[in-house]
């Protein structure tokens, strides 16, 4: 399996923890911790991304591994659509009011 | 000043947020992430077939209407793909086996009510269903065809055969909403309506997860 360099991963995840920690929170309310209170994005590789979640209590974690929509990706630019397609079927999914994902 | 920040913005930011009400998430989580059953899948088209149905009626009696006429048009209409979903997943006899739930019954009965005469209310569901599925339903298609076994049969409702470019067609879209001239009353009226439809669509996922539960309980 395909890796991105540790500096890609690394750029990717401090733009989700730092600019769009809602968005990490839609994503795994979605997709298997519909209990999260926050979420931060951990880890990401060609086929998926890794987020953690926290639930209630505050010190209960769970970790949330959810596949590209698109399968395997290769490039940098497929990270981000990946993670914008991912924010739009968990925002429609959940009903939430239609807007554009990560910008 | 009034009018300085974009509609389509304002909407944006003030009815999005991140924290919102967590329950009943479960039910669509479960859905997405492979832990929920065909069962529970048909539940929720069941419920979009009458959410649907009110919608479009709706547009009918709307397509008169000069400020909500822009927004409707037959690219986006659902009900003939919902049919079809619902009689290939259960039958011919569809529409003998499914039923609205409460939250559903309330959700058809307020888009009835802005259908009969308030264009904004009536653009407010509009936007919040279709671009909604617009937006998310290419992956939830995809996640319930792996899922189900599904081809193009069961998952019609997220395919929009006539909307090449979606991105595209959510643009127009927003643009034709700051081309509305509403007052800033109005436009508050409009973006509560938004939330309206939001507080439905939470509270129908908690009558999913609760019909799911009544039903395993009887079973």
């Amino acid at each position: 399996m395909t890796t991105f360099s540790a500096d890609v991963v690394g750029a990717i995840l401090a733009h989700m923890n730092n600019d769009h920690p809602e968005d990490n929170l839609v994503i795994v309310r979605a997709f298997g911790a519909p209990d999260a209170e926050r979420a931060e994005m951990i880890d990401l590789d060609t086929l998926g991304a890794t987020w953690s979640a926290w639930l209630v209590p505050e010190d209960e974690r769970t970790q949330v591994v959810i596949p590209w929509p698109a399968g395997a990706i290769e490039t940098r630019a497929e990270i981000r659509q990946q993670i914008v397609a991912l924010y739009d079927s968990a925002s429609a999914a959940l009903g939430l009011p239609p807007r554009h994902g990560v910008e | 000043m009034s009018n300085v920040i974009p509609f389509s913005k304002a909407l944006r930011e003030r009815t999005w947020s991140g924290h919102g009400e967590s329950e009943g998430a479960g039910f669509m989580s479960d859905l997405m992430s492979g832990r929920g059953s065909r069962d529970d899948y048909i539940a929720l088209v069941a419920q979009h077939y009458f959410i649907y149905e009110a919608i479009e009626s709706a547009a009918e009696k709307m397509t008169d209407d000069p400020t909500a006429a822009p927004f409707i048009s037959p690219k986006l209409t659902r009900l003939p793909a919902i049919r079809e979903d619902l009689r290939f997943l259960i039958g011919d006899d569809w529409l003998e086996q499914i039923t609205p739930l409460n939250t559903t019954a309330r959700y058809v009965a307020r888009i009835n009510e802005v259908g009969e005469g308030w264009p904004g209310g009536f653009i407010a569901h509009h936007y919040t269903r279709y671009l909604g599925d617009l937006s998310g339903g290419q992956v939830i298609r995809t996640l319930m065809q792996r899922q189900f076994g599904f081809e193009t049969n069961g998952v019609g409702f997220y395919l929009f055969a006539d909307i090449a470019k979606p991105r595209e067609f959510k643009e127009t879209y927003r643009a034709q909403l700051d081309a509305v001239g509403w007052s800033d009353a109005e436009r508050d009226r409009v973006i509560d309506e938004v939330i309206e439809a939001y507080r439905f669509n939470t509270a129908l996922f908690i009558d999913l997860a609760n019909a799911k539960a009544a039903a395993a309980a009887a079973a």
